[in-house]
């Protein structure tokens, strides 16, 4: 461990015309050499005065000797390469640090002429000012330093949790080991030392988008922890361990009523369903019907349907000039879809007269959508009043639990749908206090799908702003991660007070977002190894490099490997999808097929499906792995061969 | 140094009469302007060298590694610092230092340094007064009613120079380890027996110790990585004891002067000095690289002289501070 009473002087404070100090940054020199102070990028330092003591951090290192250019450099070695050298030029460590904290506070000066010295754990709380608050409202962010030197740096509960400040937002490229594994270690870090004096503590919300990340993290790993993790954990003061109290949900698979899930695990926690009542839908039209075909009419239509069908208590099916005794509210999918069917018919028998001021065409249209989410959206649409799940009305979250919502296995559209429905439900229920727990965090990755930046608005866009401005008074927090940060909406990456940023392409750093980093913080961002994070949090008044260990749980691929169902191949995964129509598919019922197709042994054609959010999209992908059509064919009747063909001639 | 309120100068001398101190000016060349050496005529020293009685030229291979290890150096910056009555008083900071090194690294901290700040003022019993006890060794000059200000400069300058020539001088003497390199000659350092080796670079040439002209066309026509024959540099007072001494051509270009690269190198009047002789040459000549660039003297400047050099000027007491 470093003791910087003890320890020797790293460098000097040096101010020079060209490059003064000022009362936020301030540079030094040190020497160079293999004995040279070990002092790099996000190094903490303290450096000492009469006047004040200086915490800082390292963003910009540069390296001098006594020449003037490059020319010099050629001409005083005869331009040889290889002549040897009598001396060696002595050379000069310049090290730029931006201010962390100084003391006394006031008054705010230029940083003093001072001795350096490499920060100690005492200075690293001071700097960061962790010590005001670690005692009482510390959660465990991560480690500062390297082996040997670790110092364990906190964060404060009320500042990520709330209602000081609130919420996470994560940045990193995906599959470098960032983002999932940052968030299950911070979560084992909040349950373990996150103090609600009403005790109901906090559970955690994930959303597994994709693969089966997030669906084995109750399992210890296949292999031994390293001994690089050890030594954190042991910094830590933490025992390495799986996630302990964790509930998984999957929604239904609209055909077989299978849970539609990544997770195969005989024994251990089962998998539960989760779905969402028709009404909860309903707030999601453009994500039901498509906002491509959500015109003015339409969604005017769809609007009077909700309010007269659906929110509203039984309402007559009838026109202002009729009266009828008939009424129907519509608690399904299926009773919505009839009452379309029923405008519909009216409007036939009436000569194609508008109903209630509903364009015959329009409901046409509408009916027609509909029909075709009876297979789209169906497993996430309860066929009762009555959700289940954590979207459930009655359902009670735990404290230090997590609830895994495995939507992996669903359409992008889906996904998003699921996603928008359970925030606002989330949001309504927190709102009234009825949760369980005294907050909740709500993870997800890819925000950039749910909070796309310039995006105009959506129901979910305008819930994760609402969250993100007012949740951390309700107790809903979000820990949202994207790999590309400069594609979420700017309100929901801004009302987040902690972030965290892991290895991030270079592209993605040279967005305007990321302005405030130096050049060398970009760099080292650009090239972070695993573990390491650049984490910016209100008491650190500037970002510091963190490391933390691999989560204790098993990777979602092992997961998979070990715990996996007699694998069928994707042929006879087909011809099991297609034998259910029982006749020849539609088109639709074709393109369900395909996606529900969950395994990643598909072939290429049948993943892209898979993404596609729109039937053409679908066709044009058919298209173009023509030689993916082999495989499909042969698992069609010769009929459907047939149809299938057809669909493709000029 | 640290200078604090009232060790200014100016605040000294604010109410002394007949004296009126300029406002220094930051870029006021600081160099020292030495005095130039009394130009002598050139002469044909003896050739010391048994097994050679002509003057003759020798090529020398430069060494795989040098042999020097300790570099000696001085340096003076003299700056006007206020008038009394016409004539000028002189600051200078002085300082000589020796500076090791181990392999290739250059050690900046120096093993033996002296430095002295001098004010050399014409007498004036309230300037005398006035600037008793401040940052600097005052120095009263007693100076006749017709010395002129160029004049008086000049001794100053040769005083300073003389001081500074005394600091390199008690550091040279007291250093009795390793190889020593020094800039400039060796006469003052070995008037006593030494346990180490010394040996001198001399760069300037106000004074060839070759005067025939055939002994001319050689040292003109000298060649990169040429010594002459050995010759010896009679003793006088200011340059000390006798030593022998050749011409070393540690640089060359065709489109410069006859004097671009080209150094004396002074060793101890002994036979052991004669046995030596290539091989100092070959040291020096291994010295050649880095060049000392950008110093203006880079082709006759050693590169750890020149470091040593930097090593003063960086410890040097601000003079404009004092002035200011």
């Amino acid at each position: 461990m470093i003791d910087s009473e003890s320890s020797p002087i790293i460098g000097r404070v040096i101010g020079t015309e060209k490059q003064p100090n000022s009362a936020y940054s301030f540079y030094f020199w040190s020497y160079a050499g293999a004995d040279a102070p070990r002092i790099g990028i996000g190094t903490l330092v303290k450096i000492k005065s009469a006047e004040a003591t200086v915490y800082g951090s390292v963003v910009e290192a540069y390296g001098y000797l006594n020449i003037d250019s490059p020319m010099t450099a050629f001409l005083s070695s005869g331009g040889n390469l290889n002549q040897p050298m009598a001396t060696e030029r002595p050379e000069i460590r310049l090290y730029e640090g931006a201010v962390l904290r100084r003391d006394p506070e006031e008054p705010i000066g230029a940083v003093p002429m001072g001795e350096v010295f490499l920060a100690d754990e005492k200075d690293v709380q001071v700097a960061l000012r962790t010590e005001s608050y670690k005692d009482k409202r510390g959660i465990m962010a991560g480690l500062y330093g390297s082996e040997g030197n670790y110092v364990p740096v906190h964060f404060d509960a009320d500042f990520l949790l709330g209602p000081e400040a609130g919420h996470l937002n994560i940045t990193g490229t995906s599959g470098l080991a960032t983002k999932t594994s940052y968030l299950l270690f911070l979560l084992s870090c909040i349950f373990r030392d996150f103090k609600d004096p009403d005790e109901k503590g906090v559970a955690a919300i994930l959303f597994n988008t994709k693969g089966a990340d997030l669906m084995y993290i109750d399992l210890p790993p296949d292999e031994e922890i390293s001994p690089t993790d050890q030594a954190m954990y042991e910094a830590l003061g933490m025992e390495p361990r799986p996630m302990e109290k964790v509930r998984y949900f999957a929604p239904e698979k609209y055909s077989t009523g299978e849970l539609n899930t990544l997770r195969q695990v005989e024994g251990g926690a089962p998998v539960e369903k989760f779905n969402f009542t028709l009404l909860d839908m309903m707030n999601h039209l453009d994500l039901l019907v498509g906002k491509e075909d959500l015109d003015p009419k339409a969604d005017g239509y769809l609007r009077y349907l909700a309010d007269h069908f659906v929110h509203d208590e039984d309402y007559p099916i009838h026109t202002r000039d009729e009266r009828s005794d008939s009424r129907i509210r519509a608690k399904t999918l299926d009773n919505l879809i009839d009452i379309v069917r029923q405008h519909r018919s009216w409007c036939d028998e009436h000569d194609g007269k508008d109903y209630n001021g509903n364009h015959a065409a329009t409901i046409s249209k509408i009916y027609r959508r509909l029909q075709m989410l009876e297979h789209r959206f169906k497993g996430l649409i309860a066929n009762n009043e009555t959700a289940s799940g954590p979207f459930a009305e009655s359902f009670q979250f735990q404290q230090n639990t997590v609830y895994v919502i495995d939507i992996s296995g669903l359409n992008s559209q889906e996904q998003e749908l699921a996603f928008a429905a359970a925030v606002l439900k989330l949001q309504a229920r927190m709102e009234e206090q009825n949760l369980g727990v005294n907050r909740l965090i709500i993870a997800v990755d890819e925000l950039n799908k749910y909070a796309p930046s310039g995006s105009g608005d959506s129901a979910v866009l305008r819930s994760l702003k609402d969250i993100a401005a007012r949740g951390r008074y309700m107790g809903l927090v979000l820990f949202g991660a994207q790999q590309f940060r400069s594609r979420v909406d700017k309100e929901v990456v801004g009302n987040s007070a902690t972030h965290a940023f892991g290895h991030i392409e270079i592209d993605e750093l040279s967005q305007p977002g990321y302005g405030y980093f130096s050049a060398s913080i970009k760099e080292k961002l650009a090239t972070l190894e695993r573990g390491t994070l650049l984490v910016k949090h209100p008491h650190f008044a500037q970002p510091i490099f963190l490391r933390f260990p691999k989560p204790f749980t098993m990777k979602g691929g092992d997961g998979m490997r070990k715990h996996r169902k007699q694998a069928i191949s994707p042929l006879e995964a087909f011809k099991k999808e297609i034998t259910r129509f029982g006749h020849l598919p539609k088109r639709a019922e074709l393109v369900d097929a395909f996606a529900a197709l969950a395994s990643n042994d598909q072939p290429k054609v049948l993943i892209d499906i898979r993404k596609a959010t729109t039937e053409g999209e679908v066709w044009r992908l058919l298209e173009k792995h023509r030689a993916g059509m082999t495989l499909v064919s042969s698992a069609l009747t010769e009929g459907v061969v047939t149809e299938v063909e057809s669909l493709f001639e000029p | 140094m640290v200078i604090v309120p009232g060790n200014r100068l100016r605040e000294r001398l604010a109410n002394v009469p007949f004296i009126r101190v300029p406002v220094p000016k930051e870029n006021d060349s600081q160099e020292a302007a030495r005095v130039p050496p009394e130009a002598k005529p050139n002469i044909d020293a003896p050739l010391v060298e048994a097994d050679c009685s002509e003057f003759r030229t020798f090529s020398i291979q430069p060494a795989t590694q040098s042999g020097f290890d300790s570099f000696l150096d001085g340096t003076e910056r003299v700056r006007t610092a206020f008038y009394v009555g016409l004539l000028p008083a002189m600051i200078a900071a002085t300082g000589a230092a020796i500076c090791k090194r181990v392999g290739s690294k250059f050690d900046l901290e120096p093993v033996s340094y002296k430095s002295r700040t001098l004010l050399i003022s014409p007498r004036h019993e309230e300037v005398v007064r006035a600037l008793h006890g401040g940052p600097w060794e005052l120095e009263a000059v007693e100076a006749k009613a017709e010395t002129g200000a160029l004049e008086f400069e000049t001794l100053a300058r040769k005083h300073i120079q003389r001081v500074r020539e005394g600091l390199e001088v008690a550091l040279g003497l007291d250093y009795d380890t390793g190889n020593l390199l020094v800039d400039g000659g060796i006469g003052n350092l070995i008037q006593r027996p030494r346990r180490n080796s010394v040996v001198g670079i001399v760069k300037s040439h106000g004074r060839l110790l070759v005067g025939s002209p055939d002994r001319l066309e050689i040292l003109f026509n000298l060649k990169h990585g040429e010594r002459t024959t050995l010759l010896k540099r009679e003793s006088d007072p200011k340059q000390g004891a006798e030593a022998y001494t050749c011409y070393l051509k540690l640089n060359d270009k065709a489109n410069e002067g006859p004097f671009y690269g080209l150094v004396r190198i002074e060793v101890p009047a002994d036979q052991e000095s004669v046995e030596r002789i290539d091989e100092i040459a070959s040291w020096i000549l291994a010295e050649r690289f880095p060049m000392a660039l950008p110093e203006r003297r880079a082709d006759r400047l050693i590169y750890p002289i020149s470091l040593v050099e930097q090593v003063l000027r960086s410890r040097e007491p601000n003079l404009l501070e004092i002035l200011l």
